[in-house]
């Protein structure tokens, strides 16, 4: 590999690879595939020869790649062996591993804009953007996310 | 409702130390001529090797070198399934059809491989995949790939050490392949 794009392979790793991978983990629950899906987004950017607008427009798209990435995977998966996503998960001792799971258990429709804005930190247009969906759309997915994680919880804690 | 604790568990989510170099080698297998070896190649082909072999395991029968499979079913997971991003990054960019994986079958001997339908590909030690043509011969300690471009079933005619076997590859539902060989 040339000294070039070693070096754009190792910024664009070292900022994004723990992003695209918690994502992709979140979505496919299994660390084999959650890999691949990864693989498959860095792969892809270096074969897009698009110019990106700043950092923010970069990181929206290796996203946005990363979550098609996941539903073809998601689509043609016929694996029987999943690995539990706590599997993965480097602290263990964490207090309130309820809500964790409980967004981990949302529908794919909620779970991915909660996860985009409530835990990456994407704003509620570019949250929009990188689904494909109107800025009400994203409120309305988060409203009911969040609507469901207090049913869950308060199911719980019942 | 506190998710404090839940994005720093989430935030703990690292991808693995692995996964820089075998990001590094896929995007390497992209760029790197193909003619190129390397001890980095070298032990890549016997991983590979390892792999194949551990993913697939096939009986002998009659204890001769010119067996290549036996009548057996084999659940997705005890197979190595490729997915098509996969493919590219082994050269087989060609390979258009979206829903696509790869089977790959370990000859024991040289085979002449004959089909009227489907595609199919073989992988001589770390050289990429190339699709092949109806009768051609693969050769022994070859890997043989079967194309799943959406078909249920895969008819190939082997012939090893002038002997015939009609593999049958079919689909039987989610999950299961069958491979059937018939002398």
């Amino acid at each position: 590999m040339r000294g070039t794009i070693k070096t754009e392979y190792d910024e664009i790793y070292s900022a994004y690879a723990d992003l695209l991978y918690r994502l992709a983990l979140s979505h496919l629950k299994n660390s084999y595939d959650a890999e691949d899906a990864v693989q498959e987004t860095f792969i892809a950017y270096f074969y897009h020869k698009g110019n990106f607008a700043d950092d923010n427009h970069r990181k929206a798209w290796l996203v946005r790649v990363l979550l098609n990435k996941c539903t073809d995977h998601i689509r043609k998966s016929t694996r029987v062996k999943t690995v539990e996503i706590d599997d993965s998960v480097a602290a263990k001792n964490d207090q309130d591993d309820g809500v964790f799971n409980m967004v981990m258990a949302l529908e794919e429709k909620y779970k991915t804009p909660f996860l985009l804005y409530y835990f990456e930190g994407f704003d509620i247009k570019e949250t929009a953007s990188i689904l494909k969906l109107t800025v009400s759309a994203v409120k309305m997915r988060l409203k009911r996310g969040r609507e469901m994680l207090k049913i869950a919880l308060g199911d719980e804690t019942e | 409702m506190n998710l404090d604790s839940a994005i720093k568990k989430y935030n703990n989510i690292k991808a693995p130390d692995e996964l820089y170099q075998k990001t590094l080698n896929r995007i390497e297998g992209e760029n790197r001529p193909k003619t190129q070896f390397s001890v980095v190649r070298f032990a890549s082909l016997v991983a590979a090797c390892v792999c194949i072999i551990a993913a697939v395991t096939f009986t002998l029968v009659n204890g001769s070198s010119s067996v290549i499979l036996t009548d057996k079913t084999c659940s997705v997971e005890t197979l190595d399934f490729v997915p098509v991003a996969q493919t590219a990054a082994y050269g087989m960019r060609s390979l258009s059809v979206i829903e696509v994986a790869l089977l790959p079958i370990e000859l024991e001997s040289d085979c002449k491989v004959e089909f009227e339908k489907g595609r199919f590909a073989s992988r001589v030690g770390n050289n990429p995949p190339a699709e092949i043509v109806s009768g051609t011969t693969v050769t022994k300690g070859s890997s043989l790939y079967i194309v799943f471009d959406g078909e249920n079933e895969y008819n190939v005619k082997l012939t090893a050490d002038k002997k015939e076997y009609e593999l049958i590859i079919s689909v039987e539902n989610k999950g299961k392949i069958r491979l059937s060989l018939k002398k």
